[in-house]
């Protein structure tokens, strides 16, 4: 088969791989890692840095500050436009305006469950001070951040981390010091799964240690779990990786206590520092600046930088080469659809 | 490209054999393993095998272990498409032959994110 990363696309004719007849195997087998998914999967939210809009003071425009005036603005906006304002001014995250139909649909279930009526309703929950509404502002950030996502997804990346980087990036950690690695909008946790069992493959008596961190809170507890379903477990994990590093729970697959343990998981948002971490070597951030907006993105690069040491990667999603990166702080890479940064 | 199907549900049948077409292959389906183990010496050699486990008659392992001991389809990949999650069937079925395992349910995208970890690729479009 062609070594050129594709996506298949309908009808398209598949090119043929020749069979190299496959035999079953314990040992932490490698499969041909290949072709995986479409794009979206989770993004950011900022948990701390929520500014309460007031939402009835109606006041004589005459008497308005400027921030006033910006609020009583807000208020006589739609619900859906309240909520893109409130994403974009604490999440960055840019939900495309003419997608309006997708807040409702996202948050049906979340209306019927809380004390609102409607849309609206939600939106003036949310957005009141305090720690009530908190809980709430992460139950919606968390259903409306796309969180599509599978094991070794782009497996071009994959290849590319078993090849070049992590073996370069293994000669900057002496052992018995740790290879640092931080999957930056983890989601699910299967970005961090897939790494942990690449180290496995590629270094299995060189410490590592991985964090995963994404902005839902709903998020990271499922990850947390280590479970996945069947429908999970078939999305880019192949049988051998499967029968090697997941056991059988009840319905679901739970992974390897080796896997897990290798990884932390906490709530962040890239669009405030990292603190408490010794510096990363190997940084995957894949698919989720894209949602960012230009500022946001540039504001995420720094705190990134803030907890690279030189020479660490920066690994970024299909696609997103063409993203403007601050020069001063990486140089660029891209090999075929793998798109990569090292820090300076 | 040619993929054989087979499952003894309809339904599983209805949905790989539209899923395969969109993915550009050209898809033959058998309602059992008595149908296709009945026709092996007449169809045309496929790229892919989706074989169900359980069915009715001559189960999925047997399918399996028929089309690895007939050396035309040594080129063939087989891909074991059942509810089956043991350890030991999963086992099973690789000793038999099987190149990949896909458990059910599936979603469609799985389908073909499995037939890519068998190397299988496609062009943009």
């Amino acid at each position: 088969m062609s070594d050129q990363p594709k996506r298949p696309g309908p009808n398209a004719p598949p090119t043929r791989p020749t069979r190299e007849p496959t035999r079953p195997t314990r040992e932490p087998t490698r499969q041909p890692t290949r072709q995986p998914t479409r794009q979206p999967r989770s993004k950011p939210k900022p948990l701390g840095v929520f500014t309460p809009v007031p939402l009835s003071t109606p006041l004589a425009s005459r008497d308005l500050t400027p921030d006033e005036r910006e609020r009583q603005r807000r208020v006589s906006m739609a619900p859906e436009d309240r909520l893109w304002v409130y994403l974009s001014d604490n999440t960055g995250v840019k939900v495309p305006e003419d997608q309006n139909y997708f807040f409702e649909s996202r948050l049906r279930r979340i209306i019927m469950t809380s004390d609102s009526k409607d849309l609206n309703g939600l939106v003036n929950s949310i957005l009141r001070p305090g720690v009530e509404a908190e809980e709430l502002r992460n139950q919606v950030v968390d259903a409306l951040m796309t969180h599509e996502t599978s094991f070794f997804r782009n497996p071009e990346v994959f290849e590319k981390l078993e090849t070049e980087i992590i073996p370069d990036l293994l000669k900057l950690v002496t052992p018995p010091s740790e290879l640092r690695i931080w999957s930056a909008a983890s989601s699910t946790g299967q970005e961090a799964i897939s790494t942990s069992i690449l180290m496995q493959e590629v270094a299995p008596h060189r410490p590592y240690s991985i964090l995963g961190s994404d902005i839902g809170v709903g998020t990271v507890n499922k990850a947390s779990t280590g479970k996945y379903s069947v429908l999970e477990t078939n999305r880019g994990l192949s049988a051998s990786r499967l029968h090697q590093w997941f056991a059988k729970e009840g319905v679901a697959f739970k992974v390897h206590p080796t896997i897990r343990r290798s990884i932390t998981y906490r709530v962040h948002n890239l669009l405030e520092p990292l603190t408490g971490y010794l510096p990363f070597h190997l940084v995957m951030l894949r698919n989720v600046l894209v949602y960012f907006d230009e500022q946001s993105r540039q504001q995420a690069f720094k705190h990134i930088a803030r907890v690279t040491m030189p020479g660490s990667v920066v690994v970024l999603g299909t696609g997103e080469q063409l993203l403007n990166v601050p020069d001063q702080l990486f140089t660029r890479h891209v090999d075929r659809r793998v798109a990569w940064l090292r820090r300076k | 490209m040619k993929a054989i199907v087979v499952d003894d549900s309809f339904a599983i049948r209805l949905m790989l054999t539209r899923e395969l077409n969109k993915l550009g292959f050209e898809v033959q389906a058998f309602e059992s393993g008595d149908a296709i183990l009945g026709e092996l010496a007449n169809i045309e050699t496929p790229d892919v095998f989706m074989v169900d486990w359980v069915m009715p008659g001559a189960d999925g392992l047997e399918v399996v272990k028929t089309i690895r001991s007939q050396p035309r389809y040594e080129n063939s990949f087989i891909m074991m498409v059942t509810s089956e999650t043991m350890d030991s069937k999963v086992e099973a079925a690789f000793e038999a032959g099987v190149d990949e395992y896909m458990m059910k349910p599936f979603s469609a995208d799985a389908i073909r994110q499995k037939l890519e970890l068998l190397g299988f690729a496609w062009n943009e479009s």
